[in-house]
């Protein structure tokens, strides 16, 4: 792989320009300055499934939240014109232009569209309780992810003061206050098991939790030996073997 | 195995499979720890500049939300999976409140090892 060492020598090879030679010789034992800027955009562009890159980004995750909630946009409306409520700003937000969301604007807008429909359906659903058996209406719209590189995001910010240092925090824990507790319910609750999911990246985090933080590998190795099983059909475990290993 | 997420059931198999003994229901159960710790901590913080509880106060407050951000990021899933609605409702509502938390807890380090903690080197924030 090239790194900017490398680049820089090749280019030196053939550089005749003594001011550009000077201007490189600077960067001699600097070069991880540009290292970072490097690294970040192989990831970015990489062709990759991974978070870091652009195009997983753009389809996997942007595309399929945009069908999600144009998908529930047009269902909320539909029940919305039904009841006879004004559903005009939903119908707005109805589209197909999803290269308007290619951008850091064009994804801030269409957020801002999304959230400001969520509270017209939550401000709705407090003055109507009848609408509250309409499964359609507590579907949440979902906002798009930043784009990568997002100058807004990437900005290096710092507090200036303890004061707004204070302020931030108050207004994190205004905002999470009440998260915590509705967790209890949620984490208490039991569900159909096989749509509730640990991501394989937190794998070794979750044996943790249930193993107590000894046994950290515990799930991973639990899948790595099940799924190397030979006696597996379709890599699922024949229903009598499964039995007699239960009873065991 | 390369699966993106594995699901309960999938990793209970694989549990039962291995003879382990465990549970992955058991997950469910350790939020209430968590819980428990952001609870007290959430009911300690004050804010005073260069006081020493003050900083570890808004540390222990810090740490345990951290913690509950850890633990809801075990259930993160790619949007193409089919999800328990019911669930997922709240806790993907709670991972996008939470996103930009990594970023609140550095900037409050950052600012607190830089203008605070210069002699206190023991309080590792």
């Amino acid at each position: 792989m090239a790194t900017p060492v490398s680049i820089i020598k090749e280019i030196l090879k053939t550089e005749t320009d003594p001011e550009n030679i000077a201007a490189l010789n600077k960067l001699n034992g600097y070069t991880y300055i540009i290292f970072d800027y490097v690294s970040t955009r192989m990831l970015t562009y990489s062709a990759d499934a991974k978070a870091t890159s652009l195009a997983y980004r753009l389809v996997d995750e942007n595309y399929l939240r945009f069908y999600q909630d144009i998908s529930a946009a047009a269902e909320i409306s539909a029940v919305l014109e039904e009841a006879g409520f004004d559903n005009a700003e939903v119908e707005a937000f109805i589209r197909t232009d999803y290269n308007t969301c290619l951008t850091s604007e064009g994804i801030a807008s269409f957020n801002a569209a999304a959230g400001s429909i969520n509270q017209f359906v939550n401000v709705l659903l407090q003055q109507n309780p009848v609408l509250e058996s309409e499964p359609a209406l507590r579907r949440h719209l979902q906002p798009l992810y930043k784009m990568l590189l997002d100058e807004a995001e990437s900005k290096i910010i710092k507090f200036e003061d303890y004061g707004q240092l204070r302020d931030a925090v108050e207004n994190f824990r205004r905002n999470f206050q009440d998260l915590p507790q509705s967790l209890i319910d949620i984490f208490a609750g039991r569900y159909d098991y096989s749509k509730i999911y640990v991501g394989y990246k937190y794998l070794n985090e979750a044996s943790s939790q249930i193993a107590g933080g000894y046994n950290w590998k515990l799930l991973e190795n639990a899948l790595e030996d099940f799924y190397s099983k030979p006696y597996l059909v379709n890599g699922k475990m024949p229903v009598k073997y499964k039995t007699v290993v239960n009873k065991k | 195995m390369n699966q993106l997420a594995y699901s309960f059931t999938e990793l209970q198999e694989a549990l039962d499979a291995g003879e382990s003994g465990s549970s992955i229901t058991d997950l469910f159960g350790k939020y209430a720890e968590l819980h428990a710790a952001y609870a007290a901590a959430d009911g300690n913080v004050f804010y005073k500049e260069y006081d020493r509880k003050s900083i570890a106060s808004l540390k222990n407050y810090l740490d345990a939300v951290n913690a509950i951000a850890r633990f809801i990021k075990i259930f993160a899933v790619p949007e193409v999976y089919a999800k328990d609605e019911g669930f997922y409702g709240i806790v993907d509502g709670a991972a996008d409140k939470l996103r930009d938390f990594d970023l609140l807890y550095n900037m409050v380090r950052n600012y607190i090892t830089k203008n605070h903690i210069k002699e206190q080197s023991s309080l590792n924030f």
